[in-house]
């Protein structure tokens, strides 16, 4: 070794920039503990990485990363919960569209990016989506959800638990808490922790007597040392609508800030609640929202995030936003999952993809790759929903097709024949007019596919200032969002969470088709890719 | 193509391509502020690096001569600590004392490259070892008392600053 060169004659400035390739959880930490000189610059890397995500994201400059198509991941789900807690985010439960929901939980190591199913001791929860989900301590406690109805008797309604479950992290164990009084089963509710209390909003519940599932507006509350619950009196006056699906945020120790959500199939939210939380009984304050015309389509299946004094909802990418230019071409698309390992560049990978389709779909219309596996494996037959009009027509077209194939066959063995010739031809000509128009028809067709396969959508953010939400008279304003089309394609259902100076957006389904609950195989539309929100990153 | 000298701190000239010289911003900069290029016989001095590092960047900046531009906005370009080169992890199989000293050499010379792959693999050496390791490795003074280090442990809320 050479005299004098050690880690400690490096300037800060460079310790600082190896530090700043830690993966900021688990490792960082053990870096602080060194010494007085690594601690200093270790909370120096932490704020900068801080700071410049909460810039990023106020100049709509953000990164987007996905986890390696080569690198494993668990079952596609959407409607799972999930939390993030030191070095690791706990993914619970979910459904896909095989009339299955789950119960199994995984953890997310965020240093090693590796996903690790704890096979705990204990009672498990039920299998189960729209669950809420919540640290308290080192515990997770998750609460109620619903599952598909069991397949006999038929036409039975979702069935909505009431379960309280708590995972113990550091004894891997699950433990089912029973509580003498309790809230009717309930899923798609908001829930935050806030001491030791939990607070639950809303959701879709099923009182005892009940036959139907009915939206509430209802506020509950878990004191999480003696597990106790309490339905939490709220003052008479303006208070929000029933409602699912919303987003909940900490504002501070007395004050939740409630946005958007589902009152029915055709009645989504936008709007905003404050619930202060001082005293015995609660009180609903209606929040003015300023900057509509920037505000998100959805707010009941795309879950918000705070992240400083913004709340970030993802949604699609309207036109009208004036969006910048497609920067790049995102490198995978929807459960793609290892086609093409990374062997040529991604934008001309994708394109050549693009075009072999075009060219695939102008030679044989109703083989049109998407519907074969293109994102998938399995093969599907019908296109679900709008296109199947469509599908069904050209199919129909390719049918009239092969028939004047056959004819024609027919034909030749006719001219040889003899009588019928004339006639014969007539009809022919007749078929091969019909045959011209349909060519014609079917051209439309896959042009009008081609148009459709460019509409993709892409999600980019939508940012709620809210730190003006306490002030006298509670306001928060959508800012004008400036997204680059860089992000995945737009879905719904998946989970949103802040870990260190990152976003962590797990699972989902894409949400054209709007096909939710039918038997199909929607596998395809499901994901299981991890995306990450990060600042832009700048060698020193 | 015109060479240039350039000078380590313990007296050693080497011969170098002005291109390959130009891919350290500081020696660019030199060149183009004292106006010392096209001049046949000047000797640019390097009084931080000594002989054996600089013959050592020399050999990595002649590899990497061809390589693109580092991308002006980093879109996309990942940051992650796994994408060294076989050569440059070859490169970089040397002590400790060494590898600080390129560090050292790089962050002076303004070689983004050679810093970044220095860096990343001091990072890579950190990755995954508890507190202790890392002292043990890098011979680092733990200058913390013991309860010093058991709150420091505690800081659970060390990266959240609400």
């Amino acid at each position: 070794m050479s005299e004098e060169a050690f880690i400690d004659a490096l300037p800060d400035e460079v310790l600082e920039y190896i530090l700043s390739l830690i993966p900021p959880y688990k490792d960082l930490h053990h870096c602080m503990l060194v010494s007085k000189r690594w601690r200093r610059c270790v909370l120096n890397v932490v704020r900068t990485k801080q700071r410049n995500l909460y810039k990023a994201i106020n100049d709509f400059d953000i990164k987007w990363e996905q986890s390696s198509a080569n690198q494993s991941s668990i079952t596609k789900r959407y409607s799972h919960t999930a939390v993030v807690h030191e070095n690791s985010m706990f993914v619970f439960g979910g459904c896909t569209c095989h009339m299955t929901t789950f119960n199994d939980l995984w953890r997310l190591d965020l240093s090693t990016r590796q996903w690790v199913r704890p096979l705990a001791k204990g009672t498990y929860p039920s299998p189960k989506a729209c669950s809420s989900l919540v640290r308290y301590k080192d515990s997770l406690v998750l609460f109620g959800g619903w599952a598909y109805p069991p397949s006999y008797p038929l036409y039975q309604s979702w069935h909505l638990f009431d379960e309280l479950h708590v995972y113990d992290i550091p004894e891997n164990r699950w433990r089912c808490v029973v509580t003498a009084h309790t809230p009717p089963p309930t899923a798609g509710h908001s829930a935050s922790v806030i001491g030791d209390w939990m607070i639950v909003m809303g959701g879709l519940q099923k009182t005892a007597q009940a036959v139907h599932t009915e939206r509430t507006n209802d506020v509950w509350k878990l004191h999480m040392r003696d597990w106790t619950w309490h339905k939490q009196p709220v003052e008479d006056g303006p208070k929000p609508s029933v409602r699912f699906g919303q987003t909940q945020v900490v504002v501070d120790e007395k004050n939740l800030l409630i946005l958007g959500g589902s009152g029915g199939p055709t009645l989504h939210y936008c709007d905003a609640w404050l619930l202060n939380m001082n005293g015995d009984v609660w009180k609903w304050k209606k929040v003015e929202i300023e900057g509509k015309n920037h505000e998100p389509r959805n707010i009941w299946s795309n879950p918000g995030c705070k992240i400083g004094d913004k709340v970030m909802v993802l949604n699609r990418i309207r036109n009208s936003d004036g969006g910048r230019p497609i920067a790049y071409y995102p490198k995978t698309t929807w459960g793609e999952g290892g086609g093409g390992g990374g062997r040529q560049p991604a934008a001309a990978a994708a394109e050549d993809r693009r075009t072999a389709r075009i060219d695939m779909a102008q030679r044989r219309p109703d083989v049109d790759e998407n519907v074969n596996g293109r994102r998938g494996t399995l093969r599907r037959r019908w296109a679900p929903q709008q296109e199947e009009g469509e599908e069904g027509r050209s199919r129909s077209s390719e049918g009239v097709k092969i028939k004047g194939l056959n004819n024609s066959s027919g034909m030749n063995m006719a001219a040889f024949n003899g009588p019928d010739f004339s006639r014969q031809q007539e009809s022919e000509k007749m078929r091969e007019k019909r045959l011209a128009r349909l060519l014609k028809v079917e051209e439309n067709l896959t042009k009008g596919a081609y148009k459709r396969e460019k509409k993709t959508h892409y999600l980019g953010m939508y940012l709620l200032d809210i730190s003006n939400v306490l002030s006298d008279r509670p306001i928060v304003t959508w800012l004008p969002p400036n997204n680059l089309k860089n992000g995945p394609e737009e879905a719904m259902l998946y989970t949103l969470v802040e870990g260190n100076s990152e976003l962590i957006m797990f699972g989902g389904i894409k949400n054209d088709s709007g096909s939710l609950g039918f038997s199909v195989d929607l596998s395809s539309q499901i994901s299981n890719t991890l995306h990450f929100i990060t600042a832009p990153s700048y060698v020193i | 193509m015109p060479n240039i000298k350039l000078q380590s701190s313990d007296g050693e000239t080497f011969e170098v391509d002005v291109e390959i010289a130009k891919c350290s911003v500081t020696i660019k900069t030199m060149l183009e502020d004292l106006g010392m290029d096209d001049e046949e016989e000047e000797v640019v001095p390097l009084p931080n690096v000594n002989s054996a590092i600089l013959r050592k960047v020399i050999h990595w900046a002649t590899y990497h001569k061809d390589d693109p531009p580092p991308p002006e906005d980093d879109e996309n370009k990942e940051k992650r600590t796994d994408d060294i080169s076989s050569w440059d992890a070859d490169f970089l199989k040397v002590d400790q004392g060494t590898l600080f000293e390129l560090i050292l050499a790089a962050n002076y010379l303004d070689i983004k490259g050679l810093l970044d792959v220095t860096c990343k693999t001091v990072a890579n050496m950190i990755k995954g070892k508890a507190p202790e390791e890392i002292r043990k490795t890098f011979n680092i003074k733990n200058d913390f008392t013991a309860s010093e280090e058991e709150q420091v442990r505690k800081e659970n809320e060390w990266c959240e600053e609400k």
